[in-house]
């Protein structure tokens, strides 16, 4: 049982690593680069535990320390809706994927409103419009599949065939979920040096970073659950690293929106796509 | 100015300091800043950064925020408008953290010798640990002061 625990722990953030290591190595090899080795999210992870944590005045240094484990937490329950894990017949189901996902978004947001300056401000306020903008159309599709299937149960389903644009819609929103480009819009780093991050240090930036890279293998992996219906491991993982192969494709190949622009993309390109979808579903 | 690179640790530390200094060798995190250059080192270490050259691949990355930072790698003569800046910004590096000098200006003023507005060379407002010399300096030795930075970096954590 507690070998089962440290497994289902251990694993995600094993995985998100590797995944987060692959996309850099793979992004660096598409702009000709050598790029740093696979397991360079480690080396960082470690790196950043070992350097002092500053106490940024006008700011609530527990309150950030809090948040930052908070957004490791929430992701790591996810992972217990898993089908493959089964631990204590934990399934749950759409609603709380939902609910966890946002809740750690809502971490990184806070974390960013806590500081007095202006950079995390402006990070945050960002993110916040874009969550409006990409939450309800990942409501849509996951509430679908409950609906459709009288389940609201996480289960693997061969769904790419059946709903080729949900498929599209839902890489567009992994795309601003995971802050990556055409969405890096609340970290750009080019306007508002590193977003709602900005201010965090050591301990902190460990964590979130740690968050960044979960957050990523989770939505990578819903979409592997959604959309493939493969039954083993390690189907799933390469039906995962395909997926990613995408959002690599789709990070270094794009520009960056405007804030507005990205809202109005969100909501004019991914909606239509997920209602043609639905509409040929009903008839 | 000269410093000598301890290859030997000793055998007495422990696997996890070991582990630390690994990491903290294999992922320097570079800010930036330039207190007046011309822009041709600053040129030079986005040269680094191409694909040429690509200091990636030895982990590092450059970060716009100071507090992300390890390696606080100057550019320039420091002006003296830029003073109280740059002693600010090297207040808000985490430790450990290591200080380079990069180019002729900010080694020994370079060009601006008797220039009234300028206040450095650097080592004369923050501890430098590397300098790097050029006018600019070269990628190579960009990545060559990067890596000697490294490693008074692991000396500096303990």
């Amino acid at each position: 049982m507690i070998m089962s625990i440290i497994e289902i722990l251990f694993i995600p953030i094993f995985l998100g690593f590797v995944y987060e290591g692959i996309l850099r190595k793979v992004a660096a090899r598409m702009q000709n680069r050598v790029g740093p080795p696979i397991w360079q999210p480690l080396l960082d992870f470690i790196k950043l535990l070992s350097k002092e944590s500053f106490e940024v005045i006008g700011s609530h240094h527990f309150l950030i320390s809090f948040l930052s484990i908070l957004a490791v937490a929430s992701l790591l329950v996810i992972v217990f809706t898993f089908p493959f894990v089964s631990l204590l017949n934990f399934r749950w189901d759409f609603i709380l994927v939902i609910y966890l996902l946002v809740f750690s978004t809502a971490c990184f947001i806070l974390a960013g409103f806590s500081f007095p300056s202006p950079y995390p401000l402006i990070g945050s306020t960002r993110e916040i419009t874009l969550l409006l903008a990409y939450e309800l159309p990942l409501i849509i599709i996951l509430l679908f599949f409950g609906m459709s299937y009288y389940s609201l149960l996480l289960l693997p389903e061969n769904l790419i065939v059946s709903f080729p644009l949900f498929f599209t819609a839902f890489l567009l929103i992994t795309q601003a979920k995971l802050g990556y480009q055409p969405f890096n819009i609340g970290e750009a780093e080019q306007e508002i040096v590193a977003g709602y991050l900005t201010e965090c240090s050591g301990f902190e930036l460990a964590m979130f970073n740690l968050a960044k890279s979960l957050r990523m293998f989770i939505m990578i992996s819903l979409a592997s659950i959604l959309f493939f219906n493969f039954k083993n491991i390690v189907a799933f993982v390469l039906s995962s690293l395909i997926i990613l192969f995408f959002v690599i494709l789709l990070r270094v190949t794009l520009a960056r929106f405007r804030i507005d622009q990205g809202f109005k993309f969100l909501w004019l390109v991914s909606i239509p796509l997920i209602l043609i979808d639905l509409i040929r579903a009903m008839l | 100015m000269l410093h000598v690179i301890v290859d030997d640790y000793g055998d007495d530390l422990k696997i996890a300091e070991k582990i630390r200094k690994y990491c903290q060798r294999k992922s320097p995190w570079i800010f930036h800043f330039d207190t007046g250059s011309c822009n041709g080192c600053d040129i030079e270490l986005l040269a680094a950064m191409s694909p040429k050259y690509d200091f990636e691949r030895f982990g590092c990355l450059l970060k716009g925020s100071p507090r992300h930072a390890d390696i606080f790698l100057v550019t320039g003569p420091v002006t003296r408008k830029c003073k109280d800046r740059l002693v600010n910004l090297y207040e808000q590096i985490p430790e450990p953290k290591v200080v380079i000098a990069m180019g002729a200006c900010a080694v020994s003023k370079g060009i601006f010798q008797n220039a009234y507005g300028v206040c450095g060379p650097l080592d004369k407002i923050i501890p430098v640990d590397v300098y790097i010399s050029g006018c600019p300096a070269k990628p190579e030795a960009i990545i060559d002061g990067i890596r000697k930075g490294v490693e008074i970096l692991t000396r500096k954590s303990g």
